[in-house]
């Protein structure tokens, strides 16, 4: 999910996200995916992601 | 890489308001000013940069309603849009970003006027080190963001300046995650499970295996007692069918055998009925009919009919003699149809044949008539010619009186003037008792008188003898011309006798012939008459001939048909004595099937009543089946659901916390230098440091500015003790200070309308700043203000800065003059 160029400040937030070991390992990958696609898809792309994962498209995620 | 990249130039073509190409050259200008009323293009100078740079511009990628397409930076009267963006640093980088209308933009880059070939794109962000996001965070600097700072209300504020550090993102992100929608999905899943837990409650513990198990058994038992009953029914049944199919044949043959003897009766009662006719006489009278018929066809010239008539040497009595009489009947028929037409045509001719005779006998009679109106002419002609002779004869004699007429009128007109002379003379004489002669001249006396009377005397007598001779030949004339005419007038009537005449004469050739005519056809008509009394009588004979056949043939036809029932009745005899009917056996096995119709029912009804409940029990079992089958899926995914619910609650407590930690960060990293900057531009003592801190509040986190009183030391809260203009001067030191806040290789920033609301004082302020700093070393300023001119040239005079008016150009686009 991560584009080929990202700001110096998503890459902080992404790598802040990392850092937070507390949250295992599938709700940070699951918080940088949601990030990333309203950054680049807006509400609706993190609404329809959602919806995929509710029909089961996305269990890794 | 170039490090510390400033722009040399810039040349605008097609770009937004600008349509005809404008270049603007900055040298090594500090601060280049962009002077120019709304609407005159400063902004768009600002965003072709932005747009050179990234090939895009914050209102196109910006998430929102009002979102730009690439074609709207296009200006609308060309279709083609070309920015020349030259930047210097360590090294020369020439950027030219294109776009035609309709088709995908291209860029090429020009290091040190080499052209890069690979990926332009990627090169051009390594050189300037700086995301688009970043650039427009740390490099634009907009007076909405300034606004937005120095009025907004907590939530405006802490939004402003989340945008500022670019961490609006994580908030928009985590609002954005559709818990409700998960919740709703969760409740419908439980109230899913709970309507089938209901219905699997209906079904109960019916739905038991055993049970099914000892039905079947029952059943099976009972469909192989059916089956038994089944077979011991249709043996009955056979039997019983077999009787009735003996008792079926009895009742059909006896039933046969009245209808025969019935027919009998009836076919003795015909032959009764009808009269009994001699084959001979029959024969002999055929072979007569036959003999006159060949003679009248003879008799007609129809030879070949007459041959055709009866081929056979000797009459045979056989059914196809009737047609062929009938068609002798029809020949007849044809016969009489000719003769009458004959007929027709001979009385129609005699009749024509009559007209025409009565016409010219009327004819004729009128041409008698006539000439015997002519015919005295004739006599009366001869008699005139006989007395007076021919006309020639006439004409001459008229001829010759006239010249005598003639001769008589000059010699009486002679002897009228010498009467005349004389009588003149002699009145003279008596008078005058002389006078001259009127010819010789001679004297004349009373003594000539005497001779001269006499003279006269003579005269008078030659006159009138004269003149009656004269009347005498007139009237003769006349006579012979009245003659003359009438004969003449009669020759007319008479050529006109003698052409009546031959008329008559071939008048009565034709009569004769017409005459001859007529009598011929009453010849024929008679002929044609007798013919047809000879067919008619003929015809008459046939039709008695084939009736007396019709009933010889008939009564024949009765004998056979007699014959043939008598025979029949006799075999019915026979077969109904061989059929033997067994009335007790039949009752009892009648009895039988009935009493087996009856259990056979009763257990059918038994094995359907068994079944339907065997079927609703399996049935049950299915459904309970298929119930607890997709409770099990719906458990699953509810259980799924709660976990990814959880999950989404996590993600958002995640990014809260990644939010709450970068603003420190942020704040953190811009402190020092927020406060550097606004001890420069806030000269005054009493306000000495500002701070802003992240206040968490139950509804979301916002952030407070507080500023630290000189006098006592006291952090106060900047929204309710501070000026604009002091609020003003912290916002833009606090916007100064994110310039540079990540590490990038450009050395300008972009001030859009930076002094809206601002003093003099803060202005100066402001400017002098930015003169100071070190870095960025170029900076643009966009406004609407021209007394900046004059304020910048005093603060870092004429040589550091360059301005450009922009005023409105109408389609060219905006007019640029460069005025300092």
């Amino acid at each position: 999910m991560r584009r080929k160029y990202e700001s110096k400040l998503i890459e902080e937030i992404l790598s802040l996200i990392d850092s937070r070991v507390e949250y295992d390992e599938n709700t940070r990958e699951l918080a940088k995916t949601i990030l990333l696609a309203f950054k680049n898809e807006g509400r609706k792309g993190v609404e329809k992601m959602v919806e995929n994962m509710m029909e089961g498209k996305n269990l890794d995620a | 890489m170039p490090n510390g990249l400033k722009i040399e130039s810039l040349e605008i073509k097609g770009f937004r308001s600008f349509n005809l190409p404008r270049k603007f050259e900055l040298e090594e200008a500090r601060f280049i000013l962009l002077i120019g009323p709304i609407g005159s293009g400063k902004s768009s100078v600002l965003k072709a940069i932005e747009y050179a740079l990234y090939g895009s511009s914050y209102e196109i990628t910006r998430l929102g309603l009002i979102r730009l397409k690439h074609e709207d930076m296009v200006n609308d009267f060309s279709d083609l849009l070309n920015i020349e963006l030259i930047l210097k640093g360590e090294h020369r980088v020439r950027i030219v970003r294109g776009r035609k209308r309709g088709r995908p933009g291209r860029l090429r880059v020009y290091l040190d006027n080499m052209p890069v070939k690979n990926d332009v794109e990627r090169f051009l962000r390594d050189v300037i080190m700086l995301d688009h996001e970043d650039f427009l965070r740390e490099i634009v600097i907009h007076h909405l963001i300034l606004r937005d700072i120095v009025e907004g209300g907590p939530v405006r504020r802490s939004i402003a300046l989340d945008r500022l550090f670019g961490i609006e993102l994580l908030e928009q992100s985590y609002k954005s995650i559709p818990l409700t929608m998960v919740e709703k999905k969760i409740l419908e899943y439980e109230r899913k499970i709970g309507e089938l837990n209901l219905e699997l409650a209906k079904i109960g513990t019916f739905h038991d295996p055993e049970r099914i198990k000892s039905m079947e058994i029952d059943i099976n038992r009972l469909r192989n007692r059916i089956e038994t009953l089944q077979r011991e029914h249709k043996q009955v049944e056979s039997m019983l069918s077999e009787i009735e199919e003996t008792e079926l044949r009895r009742k059909l043959l006896l039933e046969r055998y009245y209808s025969l003897k019935s027919q009998l009766e009836e076919i003795d009662g015909k032959l009764d009925r009808v009269e009994e006719i001699s084959t001979v006489e029959i024969i002999s009278d055929i072979e007569d009919v036959l003999e006159n018929a060949r003679s009248l066809f003879r008799d007609m010239l129809y030879e070949e009919m007459a041959k055709e008539l009866y081929k056979e040497p000797r009459v045979v009595l056989k059914e196809d003699i009737i047609e062929k009489l009938n068609r002798i009947l029809l020949a007849m028929n044809n016969i009489m149809k000719d003769l009458e037409y004959k007929l027709d045509n001979q009385l129609n001719e005699r009749i024509e044949y009559k007209r025409r005779y009565d016409v010219l006998r009327g004819k004729q009679i009128d041409l008698e008539s006539e000439i015997e109106k002519l015919i005295h002419y004739r006599y009366e002609y001869t008699d005139l010619v006989k007395k007076y002779g021919l006309p020639d004869d006439i004409s001459k004699r008229i001829e010759e009186y006239e010249a005598e007429l003639l001769k008589l009128g000059r010699k009486n007109r002679q002897l009228k003037n010498i009467w005349d002379l004389l009588k003149v003379t002699i009145d003279r004489i008596e008078l005058e008792k002389r006078t001259k002669c009127p010819i010789c001249g001679k004297e004349l006396v009373s003594e000539d008188l005497e001779n001269m009377r006499r003279r006269k005397e003579i005269e008078e007598k030659d006159l009138v003898n004269i003149i009656r001779k004269m009347e005498e030949i007139e009237s003769k004339i006349n006579e012979l011309r009245d003659i003359l005419n009438r004969i003449r007038g009669m020759e007319e009537n008479i050529r006109r006798l003698e052409e009546l005449e031959l008329e008559k004469e071939e008048l009565e050739r034709k009569i004769t012939k017409i005459s001859n005519l007529l009598h011929h056809a009453e010849e024929n008509i008679h002929i044609v008459k007798d013919k047809m009394r000879r067919a008619r009588y003929l015809k008459e004979r046939l039709s008695d001939l084939i009736e007396k056949l019709t009933i010889y043939f008939e009564r024949k036809s009765l004998l056979e048909r007699r014959r043939d029932i008598q025979k029949n009745l006799e075999s019915i005899k026979e077969e109904l004595e061989k059929l033997r009917y067994e009335e007790s056996r039949y009752l009892k096995l009648k009895k039988r099937k009935e009493e087996l119709e009856k259990i056979l029912f009763e257990d059918k009804v038994k094995l359907e009543s068994l079944l339907r409940e065997y079927e609703k029990l399996k049935k049950d079992l299915e459904r309970a089946k298929d119930f607890l089958k997709r409770k099990e899926q719906l458990e699953r995914k509810l259980e799924y659901l709660r976990k990814l619910y959880k999950y989404l609650e996590n993600v958002r407590k995640l990014l809260r916390e990644v939010q709450a930690d970068l603003r420190v960060r942020m704040l953190k990293r811009i402190r020092s230098n927020m406060n550097k900057t606004f001890k420069q531009l806030y000269v005054h003592p009493d306000l000495v440091e500002v701070d802003i801190r992240a206040v968490e509040t139950p509804k979301r986190s916002v952030y407070e500015i507080y500023v630290r009183r000189g006098s006592d030391g006291t952090w106060i809260p900047i929204y309710s003790k501070l000026s604009d203009g002091q609020r003003l001067m912290i916002a833009l030191s606090l916007l100064l200070s994110i310039y540079k806040l990540y590490p990038h290789n450009i050395d300008f920033i972009l001030l859009d309308e930076p002094f809206a609301n601002i003093n003099g004082e803060c202005r100066r302020s402001i400017l002098k700043l930015l003169a100071d700093t070190e870095s960025p070393s170029q900076i643009f300023i966009a406004t609407q203000d021209e007394s900046i001119i004059d304020l910048v040239k005093e603060i870092v005079g004429k040589d550091n800065m360059i301005a450009y008016k922009l005023t409105y150009g109408g389609i060219e686009g905006p007019k640029v003059t460069r005025i300092c």
